[in-house]
């Protein structure tokens, strides 16, 4: 059941019973007050009954001398049994006229003082007796007359009450029911946003104005729904960011591995020439070299996606050179130039892993910088913490690349990531590794004229430990 | 033969379709990327395209309809492995859909089933002065016909196809009489014996040791 059908049913069936309380009492009321002034116009009539037969009773028997009233009261009765007014006339315990219905019964209107009054059903039909001594001698006298009206005034009254109710019942289940259907219409399209989101669609929010209680749960709704789609949101990134990089590695994975097969079953059981033979041979030879460094960059992401580490004081001058020391092949080979310059003495942090990011660092400067390049390695304060950079005057990262160029697998050219060795996975670990830190890593990079690298280690938790 | 058009940004993987080509007689053009695929369509009479679908640039998964377009037959060639890739790749009209790492034999077989589908493969090979051919199923020796069973023209065309290539016993046994058979190697033997005799091929089709045997052209 519909919480407006619920509302409806309510209102309409305590409406009804208060309608009929009310009509009932009022009914009553009526009828009473009715009876009041039914008794009293049946008073004076009997009263002035009394009067007049009491004075012709009297009249009777000073002029005739005679006790013997029955025809004389005949005679008078005869009057009023048009206007449905019965006598009856008793002296003593002794009925000496009657023209009404014969009962038996109590008689209450024969006791007592001036006069008593008693309704009376007799044939289904209203009749009120009045009785009481008269003025004449110490007769008593009954008069009853029919107030059948009264009940046929009441059944009228009744059932106009009843249609009385049934049309105001009409008139308000429509207003109800078209008040209530608009007062519930925020319910109804909150419920269609609810089940819309639930089904899925997470962009959806419902549109409830105004400041009742419906708009402020629509509000909250929405803030909800804000929430959640912004939690889907993140763990489809997530999901999808997962995948990206499961296809990077499949395709990284499977690409050697096809050409080390492909190539070893040719050289087994193909008609080649020697030239093909070589071919072959240099191909497995380099595909193997690649597998074997992503094999180890791959084990090092996996390490410090698992890993926390212990920081403990490192001094930067003597980082740099043990990274140029370890690098100085590539630095000799294409005759760099490195200049040092620190500011900064200390850092805290892993030995190990610092070296690996800064060497890591290095060798892409190296890879991007043209022959005889230079390479600057800085430290500094920054008023939080010390901040390391690499720069070099390369060829710079384009501009649409460097939001992404942190993700793994992510690579700006391909074919020429490939002729250097690169697989796109160094300056994730780099991330990776000054995550573990505490550090944060930035990259300024113009086209063509520098690149600048630098780890920040000036968060808190970075100078709290 | 044919003339393939090899796609694959890797050049190792590239070249290594190419030499396999290069062994049973195809003729082939390779690009690194997809950016002159239109153009050497457009150029060259090309039979089919190998492509791969991880590509710089645009993926080969895009470039199908342009290729589909030109009426030219495609087979997949990509380390995306998911049902469903190979599924969408099929329904956008590729011929077939071969997973990295390959097989040189697989690869070629399912090229030549490809060309056969299209009506591009050769219908006739010569080697000294024996024609078989392979639409009407029949060999002739110095213009004479020789009489040939059905197995051992089966046998004959998977040499054809894989000139140059030796094939296992266990891989012949499987194209030509199916994976449910039970029988022993040396049925392989025997057919080869026979095939040797009939086409006059002693010196052509080469026994590799403990492996299996080679047509060499």
């Amino acid at each position: 059941m519909k919480f407006w059908q619920k509302t409806y049913l309510s209102v309409l069936v305590v409406f009804l019973i208060a309608f009929d309380l009310g009509a009932f009492a009022l009914l009553k009321k009526s009828y009473q007050l009715n009876e009041q002034l039914d008794i009293s116009r049946g008073v004076s009539v009997y009263g002035g009954i009394d009067k007049s037969l009491s004075y012709i009773l009297r009249v009777y028997t000073e002029s005739m001398g005679n006790t013997n009233y029955e025809t004389v009261i005949a005679s008078f009765a005869a009057n009023y049994d048009k206007e449905d007014i019965l006598l009856e006339v008793y002296q003593g315990n002794q009925l000496i006229f009657s023209n009404a219905y014969e009962f038996k019964g109590e008689r209450a209107e024969l006791q007592g003082g001036p006069y008593q009054t008693v309704y009376r059903k007799m044939n289904d039909e209203l009749w009120l007796f009045i009785g009481g001594k008269m003025e004449f001698r110490d007769l008593r006298l009954v008069v009853s007359r029919k107030s059948d009206y009264l009940q046929e005034y009441h059944a009228a009254l009744r059932h106009y009450f009843i249609q009385l109710s049934v049309v105001i019942s009409v008139i308000l289940s429509a207003a109800l029911i078209f008040l209530l259907i608009q007062l519930t219409a925020p319910i109804r399209r909150l419920n269609k946003g609810v089940k819309a989101i639930a089904a899925g669609a997470y962009d959806q929010r419902v549109k409830v104005g105004g400041n009742d209680e419906f708009g402020e749960l629509a509000h909250d709704f929405n803030r909800m729904a804000d929430a959640v789609s912004h939690h889907i949101g993140t763990i489809q990134k997530a999901s999808e960011d997962k995948e990206m990089f499961i296809n990077n590695l499949t395709h990284e994975l499977k690409t050697p591995i096809t050409a080390i097969k492909g190539y070893s079953e040719f050289l087994n059981h193909a008609n080649y020439n020697e030239e093909e033979r070589k071919m072959a041979v240099r191909y497995i030879h380099e595909h193997i070299a690649r597998l074997d460094v992503l094999s180890g960059k791959m084990m090092q992401l996996l390490y410090l996606k698992s890993d926390k580490i212990a920081l403990k004081p490192i001094h930067i001058e003597s980082l740099f050179s043990d990274v140029v020391n370890l690098e100085r092949h590539h630095i000799e080979a294409k005759q760099m130039k490195v200049i040092r310059e620190c500011l900064a003495d200390e850092v805290y942090g892993d030995q190990e892993l610092l070296q690996s990011l800064f060497m890591n660092l290095v060798e892409n400067s190296i890879k991007a910088s043209s022959f005889g390049g230079e390479i600057r390695l800085c430290s500094y304060h920054d008023g939080k913490g010390a901040v390391l950079e690499v720069l070099d005057y390369g060829r710079g990262i384009p501009e649409k690349d460097i939001a992404n160029i942190t993700e793994a697998f992510y690579v700006v050219d391909r074919s020429r990531s490939k002729e250097l060795g690169g697989l796109g996975l160094g300056l994730s670990i780099c991330n990776q590794i000054a995550q573990l830190h505490h550090a944060t890593l930035t990259i300024d990079s113009k086209e063509n004229e520098y690149t600048r690298v630098s780890v920040y280690f000036t968060t808190p938790l970075q100078l709290e430990d | 033969m044919a003339k393939i058009l090899i796609v694959d940004d890797e050049k190792a993987i590239n070249d290594l379709v190419a030499v396999n080509l290069k062994m049973v007689g195809h003729e082939y053009v390779q690009l690194y990327s997809a950016d002159h695929i239109l153009q050497t369509l457009h150029e060259t009479h090309i039979d089919l395209v190998i492509l791969d679908v991880m590509l710089p640039g645009r993926d080969g998964f895009d470039l199908m309809q342009d290729i589909v377009k030109r009426g030219v037959p495609v087979i997949f060639l990509t380390a995306r492995n998911s049902v469903s890739d190979k599924v969408y790749g099929l329904e956008i009209g590729a011929e077939d859909y071969i997973v990295k790492p390959f097989e040189a034999v697989e690869l070629i077989a399912r090229i030549h089933v490809v060309l056969r589908r299209n009506h591009k493969a050769a219908n006739e090979f010569r080697l000294d002065d024996t024609v078989v051919d392979l639409e009407k199923h029949t060999v002739t020796v110095h213009g004479q016909e020789v009489e040939i069973t059905n197995k051992e023209f089966q046998l004959l065309d998977l040499l054809v196809q894989n000139k140059n290539i030796a094939l296992s016993r266990e891989k012949i046994i499987e194209q030509t009489w199916g994976f449910d058979f039970y029988g022993e190697t040396r049925t392989v033997d025997v057919h080869i014996q026979k095939l040797r005799k009939k086409l006059n091929w002693e010196n052509r089709i080469k026994t590799v040791y403990k492996y299996g045997y080679r047509l060499e052209v």
